[in-house]
């Protein structure tokens, strides 16, 4: 795959394994609006989500990492509300 | 059976959990919380700070409902969540908190129209059978009426939301979003008095409300219009406009009940409008109050857990959120063909 000239590689750490899976499902939903100009791939690596950014510009790359930051704050404080209540 | 649902499609953040029992079909509302995003007068509510205020507040509003609930949560059959018409930004916040506590605790999860939402809940609150609906919202205006599993659209708004016109007019004015720019509307035009003409909109089944703002733009500063008159006037003017295509629609299908959802929905002289064209038809009206009218958590899981239990559930990887998402895409397998 070419590069688009702008990228990063975020390695985010969490509790399990189980839980960097759910918080890479849930992000994988949501698709990139501007496929063409950004590419994001998002996966695990045991216990750790490793999201991949390919990005046009590097205002788009700027953009996106941020609103994903948004999302994955949000997972991980929904993680430590609710996770293991009966 | 149990359900929770997640509404965040403009500003507020609305959770609910609902129960039904699946032998007599008894609906319990066991919670209902909300928060609403007000904004200062003069201001509307934006994508990006509605989504902020979503963020900052869902845990504890989840956590509430949860606890006035008294529900465990191995008790809940399902997780509902809005997945549009609605602010993209909002919408994609809440659901993804919905999609992460659907993994977090192995629940299916069910994507839901929040149109269908607020149908089947004032039909749910009113007891409607069959009723020709009025959804009027800040974000929509439609005359619905339900035929072969749909629910479809006889008459809908050309430009804006009649809530929309109403939010912006309040702005013009500089009136309070507090709790809702439509009740402050509604106290003064109690006192307004003179009635001043606005543009009527109507062409055929569907009305439009632009007009209104850019006349009132133009006539706000002259001396011989108070607030108070411009409230009355403005209110009179659209709720006309929406009583006389719900009128028609009423006559093309011979329906003799009428039920009014949507945050404007709760508007009392709108009721009031509506009442005295019905009892004229020997009909009925049907209205709910702000509980269940403005947006709110429970009808998500209502019409949710109606299409659960039909079988329907939303594939996770498929559970994306979609700002237009009109009320007769949606196949309403729940109800009878007629």
């Amino acid at each position: 795959m070419t590069s688009l000239g702008h990228s990063l590689v975020l390695t985010i750490p969490f509790p399990s394994s189980r839980l960097a899976n759910i918080a890479e499902r849930t992000l994988n939903v949501d698709k990139e609006l501007k496929s063409d100009q950004v590419k994001r791939i998002i996966t695990t690596d045991d216990d750790k989500l490793v999201v991949t950014f390919d990005c046009a510009s590097v205002k788009l790359l700027r953009v996106s990492v941020n609103s994903l930051l948004d999302m994955i704050i949000m997972i991980t404080k929904t993680m430590d509300a609710f996770d293991g209540m009966e | 059976m149990i359900a929770i649902g997640f509404e965040g499609s403009a500003n507020k953040l609305g959770i609910g959990i609902i129960e039904h029992s699946t032998e007599t079909g008894v609906v319990n509302i066991l919670a209902n919380i909300r928060h609403t995003h007000v904004t200062p007068p003069g201001t509307g509510f934006l994508p990006r700070d509605t989504a902020v205020h979503h963020r900052e507040h869902i845990i504890p509003v989840v956590k509430e409902a949860l606890k006035t609930s008294n529900v465990q949560i191995k008790d809940i059959d399902v997780i509902c969540y809005t997945k549009g018409p609605g602010m993209g930004a909002p919408l994609v916040s809440v659901a993804i908190v919905a999609r992460t506590l659907a993994l977090l605790w192995n629940k299916p999860i069910v994507g839901v129209n929040h149109c269908i939402g607020h149908i089947e809940m004032g039909r749910e609150i009113t007891g409607a059978d069959n009723p020709v609906v009025l959804y009027v919202s800040g974000g929509n205006t439609q005359v619905i009426a339900y035929s072969e599993h749909r629910y479809r659209i006889f008459g809908e708004t050309l430009d804006i939301a009649v809530g929309n016109c109403l939010d912006r007019f309040a702005r013009i004015l500089n009136l309070s979003n507090d709790p809702s720019p439509g009740y402050n509307i509604e106290q003064h035009a109690k006192k307004g008095k003179k009635f001043i003409e606005l543009p009527y909109t109507v062409k055929g089944m569907d009305v439009s409300f632009s007009g209104i703002l850019s006349n009132i733009e133009t006539i706000k500063n002259e001396q011989s219009c108070s607030p108070e008159d411009l409230c009355f006037s403005l209110q009179e003017t659209v709720f006309a406009m929406l009583v006389e295509i719900t009128e028609r629609a009423m006559a093309h299908i011979g329906s003799k009940e009428v039920l009014i959802v949507g945050g404007v929905g709760c508007n009392l002289r709108l009721q009031e409008m509506m009442a005295q064209m019905v009892e004229q038809r020997d009909g009925k009206v049907f209205a709910t109050d702000e509980r269940f009218c403005i947006d709110n958590g429970i009808m998500i899981a209502h019409a949710g857990l109606l299409a659960y239990r039909t079988g329907f559930i939303t594939p996770l990887e498929r559970s994306t959120c979609t700002q237009r998402f009109r009320t007769d895409e949606v196949y309403v397998a729940w109800r009878d063909a007629n």
